[in-house]
């Protein structure tokens, strides 16, 4: 007696805790389960559930016996799931359990070691919604032979490691639809990089007493690339190593990447040395600031030493938000007194100053937000710390005149835009920069526009017009006070890439001219030959280009890539 | 259900409910041939090339790994590696990604794509070297890709409304019963004034097109081959291959490694992100 009326107050309680369930869902009608197929492959077994109506889902696994279980929201059953032929299947059963109120549940028990994955599939041609299961089993190789028909299917041995191709490793985890247990630790770490031979020939005497007529010099770039936990975490190493025989300031060395990286979601955290590069211009790179030139390695300012960083990335519907804190600070390199161009006297880089009492271990910090839409791609960013471009003061005490580069404090803030309009881009970078020497504003804009499939050729063709403009006029430390750049690229679109840039960058106010011709081939699939000419014509000694006027040369590089 | 049939992946398939099996069968067998109706050449074209597109409605996202084989007229090849990634789009033209792993001077580098139905393509390319994102011009549609016979527009993403269709006949292609159907692109920048192209009647597959230069002349035939079905639906070719017919140069594309639904998202094809593709 009593234990009849337990067993009605539970039934009770039951009832009414069904009753409270359904009503939360009484405008969703129940999912009917109204089949269950099974598939097989040489390497899996597929479930498919035949749904009346989309379902949310929720996969899970149990232990001791290994089960997997799928619970459907709103789920009911309509068929007898003993009736699904298992023979030669890992799926040992299938029980159902509609205990809990307002949800189905399938118990599936499998062999140990069995893994699973679920999605969803819409309704296409005569069949409607479904949840398809896919049950691997967990050693290297499974056969599954499949007993029941009469058709001999060609079984395959399938690796799980074929499966897991390159490609893999670039997207996150699978999330939705896997097993809760942490995808594999996968290092798939390789190494790449490459070695160069380069020689600059110059076609002058040189002006100043020690420079040398040419220079031979060999780079090493090796590059060290590891991710694991499905690409989310990654780690890079990158360092580099030259060699000059004329100047003993180009033969350095530096960490370009030293990094680890986390990527969850929407964010990516970075800590280390990275390279960063912001802007859209051609002829010169006003807004990109993150990074110091590496000016050894060549005058048109595109090769950054390493910066150490930590940074976090966020990208949403509203753009992408980029935050740097930049613990340590890298002087810029300069040619030594044996080396072609610079200046005279050589920059002294061993006295640096700084107006931070901080020196080189200020802190800077940098955000940019940038975003596209349409055919706009739009960066803004602020930048506050120590500037990447010092002034060069003459300094006279000890009797020998030395230049010392001074780094001062800068609050730079910086726009630039590209709008792409067909074959033509048009692109603006836009500074302003608060000092304690003098506040300015510079800018450099223009456009390139190609032809494409020039002369019937395959070849492409671009014409490129920049102009710059700097506030401080005659003290603009990059001499592009209201410069005009005009240049010709030539992409032959062959099988070995050949490229060819050519242009002038003239100066409005001196009339001097700096010439640059850059071409390159591919010989083969690791060999590059790169060269590039450069000249001035009509500087005068007010004139930044002064000092290399008698320094026109023909630089010639073969690359090795590994 | 006919899909199943025709799986290559799951080859033995039963159901839990024969009568329901065979009921499906009759239905194929009832709604087969759905262009049966008087229809003008225009309208079955689009027809038969909406129905071809939907076939490949769902697949959500998908990674392949690509490699080129370009030959020159000469017998010379030399080869490129590629990784490419998917996102399907829904109303609007797919997501890709495009990496290179060889040659190695362009290792790294990476070309963004949106699609679009009707307004021009996005693309965006990465510079590992400079470590720059450069938005460039998708007016380039002519151009061909990577120095092979591939041009662009034959690579991107085929969109129901990048064409305006004419149904041409039936005809057998090696054996298998196809539609042909001549395809003039709508796009101005195209290199081509029309392409036929041969579906298989049987599962809408690109068998075969021949590509027309500006001048009307025959210029190129591509050859799909080794098709795939993946997750029960989706069939991709392993191999395609494209000949020039006025140079003698040929390019095989062989895609290895498909995989489907592997969790990629809209924030992994953001230029934003595109640096950070390895």
């Amino acid at each position: 007696m009593k234990r009849t009326a337990l067993s009605i107050a539970v039934f009770l309680s039951a009832m009414s805790y069904e009753q409270r369930a359904l009503s939360n869902i009484t405008d969703i009608d129940p999912i009917q389960v109204q089949d269950i197929r099974v598939g097989l492959s040489p390497d899996n077994t597929r479930l498919v559930f035949d749904l009346s109506g989309p379902v949310t889902y929720r996969l899970s696994t149990l232990e001791n016996p290994t089960r997997v279980v799928v619970e459907l929201a709103g789920g009911q059953s309509s068929i007898d799931s003993s009736s699904v032929p298992l023979s030669g299947t890992p799926i040992r059963g299938i029980l159902i359990n509609s205990q809990v109120p307002g949800s189905l549940r399938y118990l599936i028990n499998v062999d140990p070691g069995t893994d699973a994955q679920a999605f969803v599939l819409k309704p296409h041609e005569n069949r409607g919604h479904r949840l398809v299961l896919d049950l691997h089993s967990g050693e290297g190789e499974t056969l599954v032979a499949y007993s029941g028909g009469n058709r001999a299917a060609p079984l395959q041995h399938a690796t799980r490691g074929q499966r897991a191709g390159k490609a893999s490793r670039t997207g996150p985890p699978t999330t939705a639809a896997t097993s809760p247990s942490e995808p594999p630790v996968e290092y798939t770490g390789e190494w790449s990089g490459y070695v160069s031979l380069d020689s600059r020939l110059f076609f002058q005497s040189p002006q100043f007493s020690n420079q040398k007529d040419q220079d031979f010099s060999l780079a090493f770039r090796p590059e060290y690339y590891v991710d694991w936990a499905g690409g989310s975490q990654q780690f890079g190493f990158s360092p580099f190593f030259r060699y000059d025989t004329a100047d003993d300031h180009r033969t350095h060395a530096d960490i370009r990447e030293l990094y680890w990286r986390l990527e969850h979601e929407r964010w990516a955290f970075k800590m280390g040395v990275d390279v960063v590069f912001w802007g859209v211009t051609e002829s010169q790179h006003l807004v990109d600031i993150i990074n110091q030139t590496d000016l050894v390695e060549n005058i048109d300012g595109e090769e950054k030493l390493g910066q150490p960083m930590l940074n976090l990335d966020y990208l949403n519907d509203w753009g992408n938000w980029q935050l740097y804190v930049l613990p340590y600070f890298r002087d810029r390199t300069f040619p030594g007194k044996h080396g072609r161009l610079r200046t005279e006297p050589a920059v002294d880089t061993r006295h640096p100053e700084y107006e931070s009492g901080s020196k080189e271990k200020h802190v800077d910090f940098a955000l940019r937000w940038s975003h596209y839409v349409g055919d706009w791609d739009i960066g803004l960013a602020h930048f506050s710390g120590t500037s990447r471009e010092p002034y060069l003061i003459r300094d006279a005490t000890g009797g020998q005149l030395k230049l010392l580069p001074l780094y001062l404090q800068i609050e730079q803030t910086s726009l630039d835009v590209q709008a792409t309009k067909g074959a033509w881009l048009w692109k603006l970078e836009a500074i302003y920069n608060r000092n304690t020497l003098m506040d300015y504003y510079a800018y450099v804009s223009g456009f390139e526009r190609t032809s494409f499939g020039v002369a019937d050729t395959p070849a492409d063709l671009g014409v490129l017009l920049e102009y710059h403009y700097d506030e401080r006029g005659d003290e603009a430390i990059n001499g592009l006070q209201s410069d005009i750049y005009v240049g010709l690229r030539l992409a032959a679109n062959d099988i070995d890439s050949t490229m060819a840039l050519a242009g002038i960058l003239y100066d409005t106010d001196t009339q001097s001219v700096f010439g640059n011709i850059e071409a390159s081939r591919r010989l083969g699939d690791y060999w590059s030959l790169g060269m590039e000419l450069r000249f001035t014509t009509n500087t005068d000694d007010k004139d930044n280009l002064y000092f290399i006027e008698d320094d026109d040369y023909l630089g010639i590089e073969l690359t090795r890539y590994f | 259900m006919k899909n199943i049939f025709r799986s290559l992946a799951y080859r033995d398939f039963r159901s839990a409910n024969a009568i329901r099996l065979s009921t499906l069968i009759l239905s194929i067998v009832l709604t087969q041939g759905p262009l049966v109706q008087a229809e003008s050449a225009a309208e079955k074209g689009l027809a038969i090339a909406t129905e071809a597109d939907s076939r490949d409605n769902g697949f959500g996202d998908s990674t392949a790994d690509l490699a080129m084989l370009i030959e020159n007229s000469a017998g010379e090849l030399s080869r490129r590696e590629m990784r490419q990634m998917s996102l399907e789009v829904p109303a609007d033209g797919d997501k890709n990604i495009m990496v290179f792993d060889r040659p190695r001077d362009l290792k790294g580098t990476a070309i963004l794509t949106f699609t679009h139905k009707t307004t021009p393509d996005e693309q965006w390319l990465y510079l590992p070297a400079l470590k720059r994102v450069k938005r460039i011009s998708s007016a380039d549609k002519s151009g061909p890709f990577m120095g092979s016979e591939f041009a662009y527009e034959d690579l991107s993403s085929q969109e129901v409304e990048k064409y305006a269709y004419r149904y041409l006949r039936d005809e057998s292609l090696e054996g298998e019963l196809c539609f042909v159907v001549e395809r003039t692109p709508t796009d101005e920048n195209s290199g081509y004034t029309k392409q036929i192209a041969w579906l298989d009647k049987k599962d809408y597959r690109l068998q075969r097109v021949d590509y027309y230069d500006r001048k009307n002349t025959l210029l190129k035939t591509m050859l799909a081959a080794d098709y795939q079905q993946y997750l029960d639906q989706y069939w991709r070719a392993q191999e395609l291959r494209m000949t020039n017919h006025q140079t003698g140069k040929s390019t095989t594309l062989k895609y290895q490694n498909f995989q489907f639904r592997t969790g990629l998202k809209d924030s992994n094809f953001n230029p934003g992100a595109l640096s950070r593709i390895r």
